[in-house]
């Protein structure tokens, strides 16, 4: 202030602003100040004083970012530079022209109690853009601990709702938050000292020297970063549901929405706000199996649970143990909550309450899981709801690249089968082998039978987890044109049907490894991985027919006799069960024929007896 | 200094690396592309339709070398990127002006 005071007896103040101001610089943070000035005139006269002034402070080395305002431009609303609006919320007197500073003070708690929800409004809209960056997920191998979702600008984003007073934010438990902020804190400085820079990036080797720190108590840098997600979900949490409560409450359309959506309620779920919740606070510990239909009910409507729901979910949680550990043969509900439109929804709640580790307790094993290669951006766990979510995207893109594989979808016939191995695929990579897919094969066997799914499901779910990488390997390591290429795929799939999920099974999991993993190259890739061994499946050949041993046989066998070999793999048991009806009609009647409707046509089956021009 | 650019099959890429680590050549730069030669792409069937591909992936190689090294490196790579059939891909050659190493301010062939 020396350089100022002695020129600017009055006129003149100096406010602590953003970081600073809330008393939280962290070692290479910017020195956020402003300069507030009674009128233009005086900064402009003051120039040089104000110059030498910010010169000192970083000659000080310390990086000073700086505004020079009036009292009225401060209390005005800037919608193309809310940063500013936003900064002042954290003001504090440093020096300077205290009269000043008294002026200032009641306009600008006048400005904020009127300008409340706007300025709340405005940020949510930067918050969710910040989160969009970072692809709305805290799980990336290598998070940024102060603007990615649950760092530290999220933990801002509620003091600063909180400072404004906007109503409605009972949901928001500081307490939850608190523990979190600490250990965020902690883990930047630590950055910001082990980089000798303003860098909050927590790097692999970053991580391996804080699990190192005598402080951190966690044996190795897995367990560390499994605390650290375990804070930045808490913090994640509390900011999305503050800005859930804050866009709702605010918008005429939500609203209307909201209400209509609280008609969904049932006997023993109710939507309110938009969020579920349970009807009896005892439904849980009376009957734990009601927590499946929970989900359902998300899964079917796309709802997220409210906060009370999720901490019934928790008490009851014992209790949940207790039942999961002998419920037996529960596939039929577990496949029904798969089948669901926003299936992904309802995996990632029942990830976030540990309910999914109930059901798949091999799941343990890669919750928070860091794999550290130069593809993956995310944790395993989340890789593979992501890969879940992409799968839904699919169904709704209109991205020509994309669409090929969203008429597959349409072709498949149990989408179940195709999201169990995607939940699965992964979950041996909790064991550590080195060969992951044998692994998750192994684990999947053993929770698949536990939970009673069906043979023929069952057998298709683990031959897609065995076969997981496949078409990507062939997709890099092998001559697309070359005829044993398509042989040696088509003799792994065994189906049309094992190819097509399969394919979609590849799509997703590619897609969910960063943004950019499925590049248009790729996209080609697979498709011409799909497109040879589909051929190949599909080609006529002559010397190709079904060889049945011995002369006598059922209907089955007879019917099934000289039929090309690909017979058998294009069309599903049903099919051929209906192809079976028609043979024993046709017998009596000469002809026989099947209309039914299909995906966007009708499927017409004529069954006759051969002769010469019979289709011409 | 010679900066060779290959156009290569996709599967080829691990062979070709391959060969260019056990001939000493190191640095490379890699780029998934999508384009087409004198073939101009393929008719594909599917379901009774008949669409073109015309962009096909390949791989592009790129890497800079010592002038005098070329036609050996050259060798190494056609030696093992060929198939014999068509859609091999293409190697261009160009002339280097001159290399840095940004790291040190290194220039010419010991920047490489």
């Amino acid at each position: 202030m020396e350089h100022l005071a002695p020129e600017v007896p009055a006129g003149l103040a100096v406010l602590a602003v953003g970081g600073y101001g809330r008393q939280e610089l962290f070692p290479y943070s910017d020195v956020d100040v402003c300069l507030l000035v009674d009128n233009d005139k005086i900064a402009e006269e003051k120039r040089s004083n104000i110059s030498s002034f910010l010169q000192a402070l970083w000659d000080a080395n310390l990086r000073v970012s700086q505004s020079v305002r009036t009292a009225p431009e401060c209390c005005e609303l800037h919608d193309t530079n809310i940063e500013l609006n936003v900064s002042l919320i954290d003001q504090r007197f440093l020096a300077g022209d205290t009269d000043l500073y008294a002026r200032l003070e009641p306009k600008l708690r006048k400005f904020y109690e009127n300008q409340r929800v706007s300025l709340a409004r405005h940020l949510c809209r930067l918050a969710r853009s910040r989160h969009a960056q970072y692809q709305n997920t805290v799980f990336h191998l290598e998070p940024q601990i102060k603007e990615g979702p649950g760092g530290l600008r999220d933990v801002h984003l509620l003091e600063w709702f909180h400072k404004l007073e906007i109503s409605g934010l009972h949901d928001i438990s500081w307490r939850d938050v608190e523990e979190p902020r600490l250990f965020l804190s902690q883990v930047r400085c630590f950055l910001h000292y082990r980089s000798r820079r303003d860098n909050n990036n927590l790097s692999f080797e970053a991580q391996d020297e804080l699990a190192e720190q005598k402080y951190s108590r966690l044996e190795s840098a897995d367990a560390w970063m499994r605390e650290f997600f375990r804070h930045v979900r808490a913090i994640e949490g509390a900011a999305s549901r503050a800005m859930d409560a804050i866009e709702s409450k605010h918008n005429v359309l939500l609203a209307g929405f909201r209400e209509w959506r609280s008609r969904l309620s049932n006997g023993e779920f109710t939507v309110s706000k938009d969020r579920v919740l349970l009807k009896s606070s005892q439904t849980l510990d009376t009957d734990p199996a009601a927590v499946l239909r929970l989900y359902h009910f998300v899964a079917r409507h796309g709802i997220a649970l409210s906060l009370d729901c999720e901490r019934r979910i928790m008490e009851a949680y014992p209790k949940l143990r207790e039942h999961f550990a002998q419920a037996g043969a529960i596939w039929p509900q577990v496949r029904e909550i798969l089948l669901q439109p926003h299936a992904a929804m309802a995996l990632r709640a029942m990830q976030e309450s540990g309910v999914l580790r109930l059901l798949f307790p091999e799941w343990e094993g890669i919750e928070h899981m860091v794999t550290r290669d130069f593809y993956h951006r995310y944790t395993v766990d989340e890789h593979t709801i992501v890969t879940i979510e992409n799968l839904q995207k699919l169904a709704r893109t209109s991205e020509p690249g994309h669409r090929r594989f969203s008429t597959l979808l349409t072709e498949i016939e149990d989408l179940s089968i195709l999201r169990a191995a995607l939940l699965l695929h992964d979950v041996g990579k909790g064991a550590r082998t080195g060969n992951h897919s044998v692994e998750s094969v192994r684990m999947a066997r053993e929770t698949l039978e536990r939970l009673g799914a069906p043979e023929k499901a069952r057998e298709m779910i683990l031959f897609l987890i065995d076969q997981h990488l496949a078409l990507s390997a062939a997709m890099t390591g092998r001559d697309l044109d070359d005829p044993a290429t398509a042989r040696m795929l088509a003799e792994k799939v065994g189906t049309i049907e094992g190819l097509r999920y399969l394919t979609l099974l590849t799509y997703a999991d590619v897609s969910a490894v960063n943004t950019t993993a499925l590049s248009p190259w790729r996209l080609e890739q697979l498709w011409r991985v799909y497109l040879r061994t589909h051929h190949e499946l599909t080609r006529e050949l002559q010397t190709d027919r079904i060889q049945l041993p011995g002369e006598e046989g059922g209907e089955r066998e007879s019917f099934l006799k000289g039929l090309p070999v690909r017979y058998l793999r294009t069309h599903s048991e049903p099919e051929i069960r209906m192809h079976l009806d028609l043979e024993a009609r046709r017998r009596e009647t000469e002809v026989a024929l099947d209309i039914r409707k299909t995906e966007g046509g009708y499927a017409l089956t004529v069954l006759a007896k051969d002769r010469l021009h019979l289709v011409a | 200094m010679k900066k060779i650019e290959a156009i290569i099959q996709p599967f080829k890429l691990e062979d070709v690396k391959e060969a260019l680590k056990a001939a000493g050549v190191d640095g490379m730069t890699i780029t998934e592309v999508r384009g087409h030669g004198r073939q101009k792409g393929h008719k594909e069937v599917y379901r009774g339709q008949e669409y073109t591909v015309d962009l096909l992936p390949k791989v592009k190689v790129e890497l800079v070398i010592s002038a005098s090294r070329l036609e050996e490196v050259l060798r190494v790579v056609l030696g093992a990127a060929r198939t014999g059939k068509i859609g091999d891909g293409k190697i261009f050659v160009y002339d280097v002006a001159e290399a840095i190493r940004i790291r040190n301010d290194d220039r010419g062939e010991i920047a490489l």
